[in-house]
């Protein structure tokens, strides 16, 4: 391993050399041009890191017990908050994998555990920008609609992962967040004599009929008519594009917080709402909807949001 | 750390001045950049060899030790169809990989040379390339390089039987004209040596060739002809990418399925699914000879997930699912129908639709006769007639 490591590094480096002599420089690197930050994000079950493989007690409505399946989120429309509040928009560094010039993955799942998905993680977001005193950052969590409506399967990075497609009128999920259920506490006498049990006890306990699974798809809705396979003609009644904006942060020490645990805490992670997708898939027909859209601070059903909850600085 | 910074300015300046370029090149830097903890996809790289790909499709990766060439796949090809890798000579891959059916058998569980079955369906080999991990439910197997051994060498289930004879293997391969020429050509690099390990790359090779891309539904999608599909095909699309039926969330790569590595996607996207087949035990138990990755990660709630197989060509693929249980489309449709299969009797006897373990994209959904001729015409468009008969895939000693 390590041979094969050793041996790609000077030939990785002749190459950006070779490019730079013919005129090609990152940003970055140019004397008294923009200036390199980097956004730090973390994802947390209320005060807790969220994390594959883990399981979270207390979770919601109904205090339910989860387990993360997915949890990947798309960022886009970065700007950096200057000492008066002004806006200057961060640059994204395309990357080939997380980041192109518009949009940036999160993702906050390894695979392990539980997780579908893949090994890689990524919890920055990484750009440039005039130098300045910044103090603070916006954001919206979104894929733009310029790139939102292009067939998923033949996009490249950060746009190329099919799990995170959503068909409907070719979209994507702004937010994956996949989940596996149960409730509170296993029934007196069937803790650890059922397979679930043995192994973090999500499973103990499940009756029939109850969800076993939640799911937070966050994209745009009612795109029109039309194949699903296509792109929409205009823009989607319900873009479903929440911004942030959080002021008086150092981008060097703290982070940006996901708190799942903020966003599900009025929801009951254990049912689904009949004659429903499976959780809240964005759809305005789903009352597991309500509560979620009004945490991630989106109108919903007409009604504006009374205040997000879940997204704050560390 | 010096090294992943040198390579961070190495893609930064490749997507600078490449826009627009070539993409191959650029995704390889970044595959060569992975750092040894993503393993195994940090060898692969994309695919050099003409694969006679439609421009949308993108190149399927392979292991950097063991680049496709011409040679490599023709004789890889006559292996796939050689009995001799089979003990008493009686099958070959192509025993449970017929090309007339998308390269599967047309049964629930195959017979090796001795009559034992598989405990499971004969996989399609179509796009396997595209594959990050491989058989219905083994996380840890990877590559084709490794898969090639299990029916080869396998002795439970015993499949080609080659076990402790691959001496003997090798010494008929070295008895036969076209591969005392075809060897060396395939791998100049180890002079020609007709060996166990250069058997599995040229199998591996080949099968990284068997690609079908050129169903009527790629016609309509990736190549913009409309009249390629029926209506019904169409209508059909739009209920197997509704809410309301759920089928895309784990059929929705271009392959139709949600395992996939190619060189646009070079971190390879991997899931397993309980789809409420079975529950024996009322706790989400599934048969004891096929559990699902539970069996090799030994985790409780991993029982009963497998990798949801690709839909390209599965109306000739049946019967379906892992374990071959289910004789149509028409019955596969009522099992996801009904959110679970509910056995009446018999020691699998139980209600998958109650399954603790299942999948929450398997609620289940009410289906009109219209809706469901919908989407078995738009599974039909699937089928690449064009594949099944592909004389570069078909047996070349006849």
């Amino acid at each position: 391993m390590n041979f094969r490591t050793n041996g790609f590094a000077p030939s990785v480096s002749t190459l950006a050399l070779a490019l730079g002599v013919s005129g090609c420089v990152t940003p970055s690197s140019l004397p008294g041009a923009d200036q390199a930050f980097t956004v730090n994000f973390e994802a947390r079950v209320g005060d807790k890191p969220a994390k594959c493989g883990e399981t979270y007690q207390d979770v919601g409505a109904s205090k339910a017990r989860i387990m993360l399946q997915d949890f990947r989120v798309y960022v886009s429309e970065v700007r950096l908050l200057a000492a008066d509040g002004h806006e200057v928009p961060l640059k994204l560094t395309p990357d080939s994998q997380w980041q192109n010039d518009q949009v940036a993955l999160l993702d906050f799942e390894n695979a392990t555990g539980n997780c579908n998905g893949n090994a890689p993680t990524n919890m920055s977001l990484r750009g440039s920008a005039p130098a300045g005193d910044y103090r603070g950052v916006a954001f919206d969590i979104s894929v733009p609609f310029g790139l939102n409506h292009k067939d998923p399967t033949l996009a490249a990075a950060p746009l190329n992962y099919s799990g995170l497609t959503w068909p409907w009128r070719i979209g994507y999920k702004f937010v994956t967040i996949d989940l596996e259920t149960a409730g509170a506490t296993p029934p007196a006498g069937h803790a650890g004599s059922q397979p679930g049990a043995a192994a973090g006890g999500m499973h103990a306990g499940m009756h029939a009929g109850s969800a076993t699974g939640f799911s937070i798809h966050l994209g745009s809705t009612d795109c029109g008519a039309g194949s699903p396979t296509t792109a929409p003609t205009g823009p989607c009644d319900n873009s479903n594009r929440p911004g942030y904006r959080l002021e008086n942060i150092d981008l060097a020490k703290q982070k940006i917080v996901l708190d799942l645990g903020a966003l599900l805490a009025r929801t009951d992670v254990t049912v689904n709402a009949p004659n429903s997708a499976s959780g809240c898939m964005s759809f305005v027909n789903d009352d597991d909807c309500i509560a979620i859209m009004d945490r991630f601070g989106l109108s919903f059903r007409g009604k504006a949001s009374s205040g997000q909850q879940f997204v704050r600085a560390s | 750390m010096a090294r992943m910074l040198v390579g961070l300015t190495a893609a930064l300046a490749l997507s600078a001045c490449m826009s627009g370029g070539d993409d191959v090149q650029r995704v390889g830097q970044t595959v060569a950049e992975t750092p040894p903890s993503s393993m195994p996809s940090a060898d692969l790289v994309p695919v050099a060899y003409d694969l006679g790909l439609p421009d949308w499709t993108p190149p399927p990766m392979e292991p950097a030790s063991n680049r496709l060439n011409a040679a490599k796949a023709e004789l890889g090809r006559r292996l796939f169809y050689d009995t001799r890798l089979s003990a008493d000579r009686s099958k070959s891959c192509a025993s449970c990989h017929r090309q007339e059916l998308a390269f599967t058998d047309g049964l629930p569980v195959s017979p090796g040379i001795t009559g034992q079955l598989t405990p499971r369906n004969s996989m399609s080999l179509a796009n396997v390339a595209y594959a990050p991990v491989l058989t219905w439910g083994n996380p840890l197997l990877h590559t084709l390089e490794q898969q090639t051994l299990v029916p080869l060498l396998g002795q439970d289930p015993v499949e080609l039987g080659m076990a402790n004879r691959d001496a003997e293997m090798i010494d008929r391969l070295k008895a036969e004209p076209v591969y005392r020429e075809l060897f060396p050509r395939a791998f100049p690099e180890s002079r020609g040596e007709i060996n166990l390990a250069n058997v599995v790359r040229a199998l591996s090779a080949f099968e990284r060739t068997i690609i079908s891309v050129n169903s009527p539904y790629d016609r309509y999608r990736y190549g913009g002809d409309i009249d390629a599909v029926s209506d019904a095909a169409l209508r059909g699309e739009a209920l197997f990418f509704s809410e309301k039926f759920e089928c895309h969330h784990c059929h929705n790569n271009f392959n139709l399925n949600d395992n996939v590595v190619h060189a646009r996607a070079p971190h390879p996207e991997i899931a397993f699914h309980n789809t409420g087949l079975y529950n024996i035990d009322g706790k989400g138990g599934y048969p004891h000879s096929n559990t699902g990755i539970a069996e090799l990660t030994g985790r409780a709630e991993d029982m009963g997930r497998f990798k949801a197989p690709t839909l390209r060509n599965v109306a000739v693929t049946a019967p379906y699912m892992h374990d071959g249980s289910i004789a149509t489309l028409d019955e596969v449709l009522d099992h996801y129908a009904a959110g679970g299969r509910t056995i009446a009797d018999g020691p699998n006897k139980g209600v998958g639709r109650d399954n603790p373990l299942k999948s929450s994209f398997v609620p289940g959904f009410e289906m009109s006769p219209d809706e469901r001729s919908e989407l078995i015409a738009f599974l039909r468009s699937l089928t690449d007639e064009d594949f099944l008969v592909d004389k570069t895939l078909s047996d070349p000693w006849k």
